[in-house]
Formats: structure tokens, sequence, C-alpha cells
């Protein structure tokens, strides 16, 4: 079961990931706030989040709280997509336990793309279906 | 010979055993008898001096005031003359006498004879000569002193004015790093009175932290006792925090060695309370945090827009549509460069107060480098080939994240302006003070008429611009700053159409002036 999950608030940004993922046979779920991503967590494990940081109601930093305080979730690889560049806001990302970071203005959509085919093929933390 | 009658003449032999100059006079002043100290004191003889005046002798050298006052005494008030007299000898030598003229009475008070005595006072005079000079000569010195109190105890008074008055705190230790004084200000400032104890008391006293990590200050790392050591500490950063300030203050200190005779005989710091501006930096930091972060969304949307259209996930793309695509995104690239330079040009030109350094080994700063660089220089098949000696043993004192962005700066260029399959070639080079990075290109090198320009904002050689149309013209205006803020400086060596070889020179023991380093 390929299943990632979106937490992203920004549309375009939303539908540029679904779109690609989806063109290479990945099942996505979409989500636009911390809430709701807990929320979706409850009901489905994906194999791999892709995170926001800042968005509205609850962010990618209280997200990646709850999934460090979870054992059951605290497994799920996390790849942190912001427009946050700061040295401290990767560093406390990472700290929470995000896996990766990029910062979206930085990276081409198709490098992004090849790091979430390494985490379903193996390489280092796996994402499990 | 003279005849003397013959109680003078028995008298005589006494006279002429006197040391003292011994003479008679008739009342009419003229010499009857002299004995052989005054023949020897005035160089006339007893011939030469009888019937004769004394004042057609040897004397006569006085005032007539002098003679008048004589007169007055011995003829009118028939009383002994005691004065100081100068006289002149046969040879013409002055000398200096205590003259005592007694006139003899007869029964009926009246003046019979005139008796002269003489005593040598040569010697006296000069001693009171002498003592006269040295006295002048003490009263100089005395009134030379008084000069240098008095200017010392204006320059004083000036320098309590300036201590009291000044708006910063000033903490002064002696030479063995006790406080020994404070102004009113130090004391407002700092919350705490003067702890005159040894300095490992003040961090119970005061509370001093580091600004970023709030962990305590060392000793050692105590600006006034680093000046102490003979380095001049400026605008250093330190949190206090004690029970008269609950809420903690930041503090900007420049500590100074006070130097006597050439070592240093205690340190000065002068400080003031930074917590407002600590304050206004932050809200700045964080507005150009969240405005880098706004200004990048939109702009990464498009990009990832693009992309997605470009990978032909939402279907083939025809070749004339690709090509408007291709121009899109690469606009775009431009405009996030742009934000991003220009942002970073905002947070350098406004002062980032506090630049933490750390030891930074060079195998461990290569290898970073190596890993950024790695993939720009894969695309264009070019070879970065390090050529450092003995990089193990180099370590400098500086801010990573500084240095790092410099050099990769200066990498990313030589990468952009070499053609495919080419190398760069980084090397270090220790100095006695300071560590000369240099990247050394083959590519296409500044033209001879702009280099002047190059550091400049927004410039953009004219071989550049061709070569890359996309770049900002900021990079090295930005790299210039951030070295600048370590301290160092960027220079190059170029040949047009050969390559360019750029170098940043930083100094070994990181942000901070040694003042008495006599290597320098």
């Amino acid at each position: 079961m390929n299943h990632i999950l979106i937490v992203e608030d920004e549309e375009f940004l939303m539908r540029a990931l679904k779109d690609n993922l989806e063109a290479d046979d990945y099942d996505v779920a979409v989500t636009t706030n911390g809430e709701e991503a807990i929320e979706h967590l409850r009901r489905h494990r994906p194999g791999l989040i892709l995170l926001d940081l800042l968005m509205p109601k609850q962010d990618g930093f209280y997200v990646l709280e709850e999934l460090r305080k979870n054992p059951e979730w605290k497994t799920i690889p996390v790849v942190v997509l912001s427009n946050l560049g700061g040295d401290l806001e990767i560093k406390r990302a990472l700290e929470m336990g995000a896996d990766d970071y990029f910062v979206k203005s930085q990276h081409p959509i198709e490098e992004v793309m090849e790091k979430v085919k390494e985490y379903f093929e193996g390489k280092g933390k796996k994402a499990t279906p | 010979m003279p005849t003397y009658s013959e109680e003078i003449a028995i008298l005589a032999q006494g006279f002429d055993l006197l040391p003292d100059h011994l003479i008679i006079t008739d009342k009419n002043h003229c010499i009857i008898y002299a004995n052989k100290a005054a023949e020897k004191n005035t160089g006339f003889s007893i011939e030469e001096m009888l019937g004769k005046n004394p004042g057609d002798l040897w004397g006569g050298h006085m005032t007539k005031k002098f003679y008048d006052d004589m007169r007055r005494v011995i003829h009118i008030e028939k009383r002994p003359f005691i004065r100081e007299i100068k006289n002149v000898k046969k040879d013409g030598t002055e000398y200096w006498q205590e003259l005592h003229i007694v006139p003899v009475l007869n029964a009926a008070h009246e003046i019979k004879f005139f008796i002269g005595l003489e005593q040598d006072i040569t010697q006296k005079k000069q001693l009171q000569k002498d003592l006269t000079d040295e006295t002048v000569a003490a009263r100089n010195v005395l009134e030379d002193l008084q000069t240098e109190k008095d200017l010392l105890a204006v320059t004083t008074a000036r320098y309590e004015a300036i201590f009291e008055s000044i708006g910063d705190g000033i903490a002064v230790v002696n030479k063995n790093g006790q406080l020994e004084q404070f102004n009113d200000q130090a004391e407002k400032i700092l919350g705490m009175g003067l702890d005159k104890n040894s300095p490992n008391t003040w961090q119970s006293t005061y509370g001093l932290f580091d600004p970023i990590t709030f962990k305590s200050i060392p000793e050692d790392q105590m600006p006034l006792l680093q000046a102490l050591k003979g380095e001049k500490i400026v605008k250093s950063i330190l949190f206090v925090k004690n029970q008269n300030v609950p809420s903690g203050k930041y503090i900007s200190v420049t500590a100074t060695p006070i130097m006597l005779n050439g070592k240093a005989s205690g340190s000065v710091a002068i400080f003031d309370d930074i917590t407002k501006e600590k304050e206004t930096e932050k809200i700045r930091a964080d507005f150009l945090a969240l405005a880098s972060h706004q200004l990048r969304t939109p702009l990464s949307g498009v990009k990832w827009l693009i992309d997605t259209l470009q990978r032909g996930t939402l279907g083939p793309v025809p070749k004339k549509q690709k090509e408007y695509l291709d121009h899109i995104a690469q606009m775009n690239e431009r405009m996030i460069k742009l934000v991003s330079e220009m942002l970073d040009v905002l947070m350098l030109e406004s002062g980032i107060m506090t630049v933490k350094k750390e030891k930074i080994t060079m195998p461990k700063l290569y290898e970073e480098l190596f890993l950024m660089m790695k993939f720009a220089a894969d695309n264009k098949q070019i070879t970065l080939r390090n050529i450092t000696k003995n990089s193990g043993s180099l370590t400098i004192q500086s801010n990573l994240q500084i240095l790092r962005s410099v050099l990769e700066s200066l990498i990313s260029n030589a990468i952009n302006y070499s053609a495919r399959g080419q190398e760069i070639i980084l090397d270090t080079k220790e100095k006695k003070n300071e560590i000369i990075f240099s990247i050394k290109d083959s590519g296409i090198g500044i033209p001879k008429e702009e280099q002047k320009k190059i550091f400049e904002r927004f410039y953009r050689a004219s071989n550049a611009k061709k070569t890359n149309p996309n770049g900002t013209g900021l990079g090295l205006y930005i790299a210039s700053l951030l070295a600048k803020r370590i301290g160092g400086n960027i220079s190059f060596e170029s040949k047009p159409g050969q390559g360019t070889t750029f170098y940043l020179k930083l100094p070994k023991n990181g942000l901070r002036a040694k003042l008495n380093n006599k290597s320098t």
C-alpha cells in the first residue's frame, strides 16, 4: 500500500504534489492543517507524510509533536516541505523528528519525487505500508 | 719697625697671635698699629699702613649710607659698629669681613682711639650664597610640583566627571583582576554594586550568561579579564540576570587593557544596556523571516506547477509550449534567487549583533563544502580538487555558517563560469596570524576594466551576463559583507579567458583584535 499523506495549506502546491504522486501510482490523501492531519492519522496510517510547517489551526510543529508522542506513529517517515529557510527552523524540525527537510523554492519537484521513491524503496527509514 | 710704647709692645705680641685682623687707629682713623693677621688679610705691610686711613687702603668700597651709619654710631653714639664689609686687598681681590669698630673713650668720654677687628666671613658668605641658591632651587622644584599637582587635579576632576556623567556603565579592575571601580551607571545597569572580591564571585553576584545558550560565562571569557591579558574586546554581548534584574538584560561590553610601561596594570570595560535594540532586532528578524516565507510561497508554487507541466504529468507538452515553459521557469528561478539574496542583504545591512564563533577544523569544513557543491559540479562534469596540505592540523576560530556561505558562494561562481569538464582547485594556506582560502578556476575570467566593480551591488561583468544570464549581481556583494562580518576580506586575481583565483583571508583567532601582539 503506497499511501501518502500530504499536509499543505497552499492549494496549488498541494495540487502539484498530488498530481505528480498520483502519476507515479501513489495513493494520496490531502489535509490542509495540523488538526485535519491528526484526524486523518487516527483513521488511516500513511507510509509517508509530506508536511508543510506554516499552516492555520495547528502547524507542522504540532503534527511532529503528536507523531513523536504516539508509538504507533513514531515510525512513519516525515519529509518537511516548507519555505521557512532559517537554520533555527530546520534544526528544530529535525530535532522534533522530521526525517528530511526541503525548502520548496530551492528544489525542483523532481527531487521531492525522488526522495519519496527512496523512502518507499527502502533506503534508510522505510515507509511501512 | 714702628716703635711702640712698652705696654703696647707687650700687647702687640699677643695681638700678633690673633687669627683675626686687628688694627688700632687714632681718633682721626690714622692707623697706629696693625697685627700680623691684618697684614696677611689686606696684603699691605705695616709700613704701608702706618699713618694711613683704612678707607684709603683696603676699605672705602661700601655705600654712602654704610659710612653715614658708621660715623653716626662710632662718633656720635660712641658705640661699637658691627657690620659686614667688603674690602679689596692690595692685589685687587675682593673679600668679605665682619667688621667691628670699637671707639675707646677716656674718662671724659672723649674718643681717644678706634679698635678695628675684622673676621673673615668669605666662607660664611659663600655658604650663605649656596644656601640661597639651594633655597631658590628647592622653591622652583616645589613650584613645578605644585603645577604638576594642579594639572593632575584638573585631569582627575575631568576624568571623574567623565566617569560619572557618561551614559554607559564603566568598570575597572586592578592588575589582580579585582573590581576596583564602578560608576553609577554600572551599578544601575547590573543591578548590583561593586563586588571587590576575586572574579570567581562575579557569576554569583551579577549573573553573567552567554546571550545565545544562556549558559554561565566561564571566568576566562569575561571581557574584563581577557582585556587584562592584553586583548581588546569590542562589543561582546552578555546576558545579565540576578535578583535585582529578574527578567534579564542584554549588555554590549567593550574592554581595554590599561597599559603602563608596556604591561597591563588593569583593565577598563564600558558597557550599555542593549535589550531594546535586541528586541528590535528580533522583531526585525522575525519580520524578515516571515517576509521571506511569504515571498517564497507563490514563487515555489509557480516553480512546482511548471515542473509538473514539464515532467509531462498532465500529459505530453508540444515543443513550442515546452519552450515557453522553460522560459517561465527560468524567470521564476531568477525571482527566487533575487528574493533570497535581497533578504540576505537586508539582514546583513541591518547588522546582526552576535556572530557566534567556534573552532572549525579544515577536514570538516571541506567535507561539508563538497557535499553542498557536488550536485552543481557534477551537473557540469566539473571536478572539485582540494590540494590543502596538512589539512588535519589546520583549525580556525570563526563562524562556521558564515564561512561556509562565503566559500560556497565563491565555489558556485567558479562552477558557473567554468566550462564543462574543467577543474576547480581549492587550497588553504596558513600564515602567522591568518588563514587564506583560495578557489582557482580556469573559466571566463573578469575583464580588466570591470574588475573594480564586481563587488558592487547588482553589478554583473559583461562576459558573466552572457555565460549565466540568470545571475543577480548580489552574490559577491553578499559574500564580501559576510567576509567582513567574520573579520576577513575577499580579493582576487583574474585573466580574462584564462581563469580567476579568489582569495578569502581570515584572522586565525576569529573576530577579536589583539593589542600588544608583537608579531603583527
